[in-house]
């Protein structure tokens, strides 16, 4: 079905077409809040959250092009509410970076849905690591695929500042998988 | 690796490009052929001595261009540089081990990160949401909601004419508030009346009267513009003729005032020519120059 018609019935209350537009997003909503805050049950939690805010607000549901950044920019608030949250009362848990990432994968052997999970895992505790400013337009723009325009309009920062920012954290984040991979490749 | 393979990649071996197994594989080679070491032995400068120099030189000139690579890295693995840069950016990395390993991660980042935009959250969770989202009354989509009413609000308050608007509203206010005096607006006598009889042959009576002032008014209008157009022709007769006959008199008295001149001036020529000639003057026969002059 089309996005636009979803959208249409989910403003009209229809639990079908609630259910399907839950299904749409919720892996996008679940995979941000996931990197944000680092932790799935976190995660999990913050994306119900989001989705039960969005219900909430229905006629403010925006038309098929900004619907995505729109619940994006929910689950970022959401997200940094939380960790401003943490960041007062530390959690006593680790992040478990390894626990995720078993991602269905039909045409791949057991072997190589493990490598690809280890290569996620790696590639997301690479991305905890760089600064705050540098995660989110990863986040944004290389995972999201978000433009931007509207990273800049999100993160209510000059577009100048997006660009230039983006290809340095590009690199910083090559380079904390190099340093990752070469410990990893070590240890192993 | 045998003599064959070592001559294929001579070159590359002189320049310092081959892959490190390779280049061990030559050098292994070198160790038992006198033949191929032979061939080698001219270039004197081995290749571990000649990166050891372009390194010297480098730092000595530019510096490392390590810099510049990292500039052009993420434009490389976008496939977004010209074929010059690309050749250059491919020459550094056959040389820089660590531009190499960067350049791999950045390749690997390409092909991971849009894979995790998607994480599966675990079978239950539509459910759970599904089951807490039912008990919520949705909203009525015909009502716009507080927020939306605000957003309305922020847009109109963003406008650039919202200054003159608030500035007209708060002076209609005062004058409202403080009970300042306004210009009393002027009604005829008897129209009050009229209105508040409000019969239609009451209404009709003043348009009646209305109508015959209007066309009393034309017709005087009409008369007095006649006689002033006639009172200006009159005027301006008048005037034109008094004019020309002032004229006249200054002509006249001109053209008895020259005259009188020529004749004075003839009866002054007169008196000063010599006797023959006044008299062939006088009988109109030619003086002796006009002849000559005349054919």
């Amino acid at each position: 079905m089309e996005l636009s018609g979803l959208l249409e019935q989910v403003r009209w209350g229809d639990e079908l077409a609630w259910e399907a537009f839950v299904r749409r997003f919720q892996s996008r909503v679940f995979g941000l809040a996931y990197h944000y805050v680092g932790q799935a049950e976190d995660a999990r939690d913050l994306a119900q959250e989001v989705f039960i805010r969005i219900y909430q607000h229905l006629d403010q549901v925006p038309d098929e092009e900004g619907v995505l950044p729109w619940m994006l920019r929910i689950t970022r608030n959401a997200c940094l509410d939380l960790l401003r949250r943490r960041k007062a009362r530390p959690p006593l848990w680790d992040i478990p970076v390894e626990e995720m990432f078993d991602l269905r994968a039909p045409g791949q052997s057991p072997e190589e849905q493990h490598l690809e999970a280890a290569r996620k895992s790696l590639v997301h505790r690479a991305l905890q690591e760089l600064t705050q400013i540098n995660r989110e337009i990863i986040l944004l723009k290389e995972i999201q695929g978000l433009s931007l325009d509207e990273i800049a309009a999100l993160l209510a920062v000059p577009l100048g500042t997006v660009k230039s920012r983006s290809n340095r954290a590009r690199l910083e984040l090559a380079e904390r998988l190099s340093a990752l991979g070469a410990v990893a490749g070590r240890t192993s | 690796m045998n003599c064959d393979t070592f001559l294929s990649l001579l070159s590359e071996y002189q320049r310092g490009v081959l892959l490190p197994e390779r280049q061990l594989d030559a050098q292994a080679h070198l160790q038992h052929c006198e033949e191929c070491r032979s061939l080698v032995a001219p270039f004197a400068l081995a290749p571990d001595m000649a990166q050891d120099l372009t390194r010297s030189i480098l730092a000595r000139t530019t510096g490392s261009p390590c810099v510049r690579l990292r500039d052009l890295a993420c434009a490389f693995v976008d496939g977004e540089l010209g074929e010059p840069q690309i050749a250059l950016v491919k020459g550094h990395l056959e040389h820089c081990p660590a531009c190499r390993a960067l350049m791999a991660s950045l390749v690997e980042l390409k092909a991971v990160l849009p894979a995790l935009c998607e994480v599966e959250p675990g079978p239950r969770f539509t459910q759970e949401i599904l089951r807490v989202t039912t008990h919520l009354p949705v909203p009525d989509p015909w009502l716009p909601s507080w927020a939306v009413l605000r957003e309305r609000w922020m847009k109109l308050i963003r406008r650039p004419r919202i200054c003159f608007e608030a500035a007209y509203l708060g002076t209609v206010a005062g004058v409202v508030v403080l009970n300042l005096p306004l210009p009393k607006l002027s009604v005829k006598a008897g129209v009050v009346e009229i209105v508040r009889d409000a019969r239609p042959e009451g209404l009709l009576q003043p348009l009646v009267h209305s109508a015959r002032h209007l066309v009393a008014d034309v017709a005087d209008f009409e008369r007095r513009s006649a006689d002033s157009l006639r009172g200006a022709v009159r005027r301006g007769g008048v005037g034109l003729s008094q004019e020309l006959s002032r004229e006249a008199e200054g002509l006249d008295a001109l053209w008895h005032r020259v005259s009188g001149e020529v004749i004075a001036w003839f009866q002054g020529l007169g008196r000063s020519l010599p006797q023959g000639t006044k008299k062939r003057v006088e009988a109109g026969e030619p003086s002796a120059s006009s002849a000559r002059s005349s054919p």
